[in-house]
């Protein structure tokens, strides 16, 4: 993409005049490094080849020297060097971090340079009399082919002949040569590296060992102990709210609920909302079922064949299936103005036990209550803000996404906000049920374990970025 | 021309559906209500545009790219998921495929993150400069406050918990929420006033 010097049009890659203004790009979107002549976007700072710093002036830089007179250098004072010409030390490019000091050297150095020899004038300094008189007089007076410092300066580069000389079809290769050069990616890596270099290397081969197995202890923790760090659980109180809303539900409640999460945290979020399906199956309430990505949905429905406990509590037309919501934040958004409008687009799936939508509400707000469970904080922010003011949904999401919707819970647009794992296991201690082995506590304070053992390590054993450093 | 009467229409139809939120127009509101739902039809047919490109990238590939077998695979499985998809949607063999195909595949992804996430906790968490001391010691504070056994060894650690996610960790969320909301409000002006222009196809 190249971005137009005239307008800041964005242009194709290949485009050689900007689409908005006509304006040529080949000419006008690279510099030439005055170092090693290598082709940069006009607004880089640093060289990508060479990393000289393109911002510096160009009549500041070393790229046209004085010629030497003579291959010996003439002999001056040892009490007179200060005017002697300083600038004629070639400039060795330095690190970008030193720009605004370097800028100041040269500011300095300019100030400090000696007037050069005007022949007009026929004044010299006195500190190159010396090695004038050894020279023979003026040591430019055999050179020829010699400019001015702002002549040269001021002339196209080396390799590129006169403008006027060269045809359309020759700038046009010479603007595809300079697009492709300046976007090629090995000297940008390289010079990416010299600027920013990695700060360490890699683990060791039986560190990452150690730590893979410190996971997979802490994976294996909840299925493998029987409850190795048991306590009273005292249900949190969103997770305590949830439940009293659940609680006190009626046969005629109309409950939508969105599965916004897929396969890879189906292990946090299956459990609590298998509780949640359940308590609702045992409430007798009316259950809408929708997803805007095609993975909740097939969860949904796994969920529904293959839970026994759903299959046994739910009777018939309890549950409806409305389907896949396409469009996402857009699907929402119409889901929020017509539920009848947003589904009547989709082939509807019916149920699984063969129900169809004609106990479904057309407007959201025909739903008593909405209860959102997903790990995308993107889907889960628009079902929240676009919500009506008098919705205010019940949200059940991963630990992951969980922090960036605490403003939400704050403001009162989320009813409750629970994370999985957690809601999971306080739901099922407070239902009464089937007590497992908290697995989820154990998950948490095995995980804690890990964490910590590996901030143990990170600073205790030597690595060998230590080493090497 | 062409560009014109796009960026035309794109303009028309984005400030109809921003009225249609600001003012309480009826007309507006189903003008707006059309749109959208034309959105929802291109958002269907985005998707069957998406299995035609898939499918005419991969039967190329099939006849000149260097790894036809992956592309051979490719298309198989995206036919005879179809097929089973839309012949026997309620079927067991469709349920199968998801169960032991897509569901394994996306949680293997997922599983796989716990490993990566660890290593980069293991950089992270060098003690060489105040903020990887401050990371390190809020990720364990936190972490250890999720534990929902903490709460059995001193009560009050669920007040810090909850303190910690209302206050510090709200602050951070709304600063990230708000200047979310300002790019996308600044995106929204440079595409309604035309200066970018996403329809066109240009970069």
């Amino acid at each position: 993409m190249i971005v137009c010097p005239n307008c800041q049009h964005h242009n194709h890659k290949q485009a050689t005049h900007c689409a908005q203004c006509g304006q040529p790009l080949a000419d006008a979107v690279h510099c030439v490094c005055p170092s090693c002549g290598a082709l940069n976007p006009i607004d880089g700072q640093f060289c990508q080849r060479c990393l000289t710093d393109l911002t510096v002036p160009v009549a500041q830089a070393p790229t046209v020297p004085r010629p030497e007179p003579t291959p010996e250098p003439p002999k001056v004072d040892s009490g007179k060097k200060e005017s002697a010409p300083q600038a004629q030390k070639p400039k060795t490019p330095e690190r970008p971090a030193r720009r605004k000091r370097r800028d100041c050297k040269d500011r300095s150095a300019q100030r400090e340079i000696a007037p050069l020899p005007d022949p007009a004038e026929g004044r010299e300094p006195k500190g190159l009399e010396g090695g004038l008189a050894e020279l023979g007089g003026d040591p430019l007076a055999g050179v020829t082919d010699v400019l001015p410092l702002e002549t040269a300066v001021a002339l196209p580069h080396r390799g590129a002949p006169p403008s006027e000389l060269r045809s359309e079809h020759e700038e046009q290769e010479d603007a595809h040569l300079f697009s492709s050069l300046a976007s090629e990616p090995a000297p940008l890596t390289a010079a990416a590296q010299q600027v920013l270099p990695p700060l360490r290397s890699k683990l060791p081969r039986w560190l990452k060992l150690v730590l893979s197995l410190l996971l997979l202890l802490a994976a294996g923790v909840p299925s493998l102990s029987p409850g190795w760090l048991p306590g009273p659980l005292t249900p949190s109180a969103d997770t305590s709210k949830l439940l009293s809303v659940l609680s006190s539900l009626g046969s005629d409640a109309q409950i939508l609920v969105a599965f916004e999460y897929g396969p890879d945290h189906a292990a946090e979020l299956d459990p609590v909302a298998e509780r949640i399906l359940e308590q609702l199956a045992d409430q007798g309430v009316q259950i809408h079922l929708l997803s805007t990505e095609p993975a909740g949905l097939g969860l949904a429905q796994r969920m529904l064949h293959g839970s026994d406990s759903l299959q046994m509590g739910l009777d018939d037309e309890q549950i409806q299936v409305l389907g896949l919501l396409p469009g996402r934040e857009i699907g929402i958004r119409t889901l929020m103005r017509s539920v009848e409008g947003a589904f009547r687009l989709q082939t509807v799936a019916s149920g699984p036990h063969g129900t169809d939508l004609t106990h479904t509400p057309t407007r959201i707000s025909g739903f008593d209550h909405v209860i959102l469970v997903g790990d995308d904080s993107r889907i889960l922010r628009a079902w929240i803000e676009q919500a009506p003011s008098t919705l205010h949904p019940l949200a059940v999401v991963t630990a992951q996404v969980y922090p960036a919707l605490v403003p939400y819970k704050a403001s009162g647009q989320l009813s409750t906000l629970t994370q999985g794992p957690t809601a999971a296991i306080e739901l099922q201690a407070s239902t009464s049920r089937q007590i497992t082995p908290l697995g989820a506590t154990d998950g948490l304070a095995a995980l804690f374990v890990v964490v910590l053992c590996v901030a143990i390590l990170a600073n205790v054993l030597p690595t060998k970025s230590n080493n090497t450093r | 021309m062409r560009r014109i009467v796009i960026a035309a229409v794109a303009v028309i139809a984005g400030l109809l559906v921003c009225l249609s939120m600001l003012l309480p127009s009826p007309w507006l509101g189903r003008v707006s209500d059309m749109l959208l739902e034309g959105t929802l039809i291109l958002a269907a047919f985005a998707l069957l545009l998406g299995l035609l490109n898939i499918l005419r990238t991969h039967t190329r590939a099939v006849f000149q790219g260097p790894r036809r077998g992956q592309s051979i695979l490719l298309i198989v499985a995206l036919l005879l998921t179809l097929a089973i998809g839309l012949l026997f949607p309620q079927s067991a063999a469709n349920a199968w495929v998801f169960d032991h195909v897509y569901l394994p595949i996306q949680a293997s992804l997922g599983a796989l993150l716990a490993f990566v996430a660890l290593q980069a906790a293991y950089r992270a968490f060098r003690l060489r400069t105040v903020d990887a001391a401050i990371l390190l010691v809020s990720s364990l504070i936190m972490l250890f406050l999720q534990i929902p056994a903490t709460a059995a060894l001193w009560p009050r650690l669920g007040s810090v918990r909850d303190w910690m996610l209302a206050v510090p960790v709200a602050a951070g969320v709304r600063g990230l929420l708000l200047g979310i909301a300002l790019g996308t409000m600044a995106t929204a002006l440079r595409i309604l006033l035309a200066v970018d222009r996403p329809y066109t196809g240009e970069e």
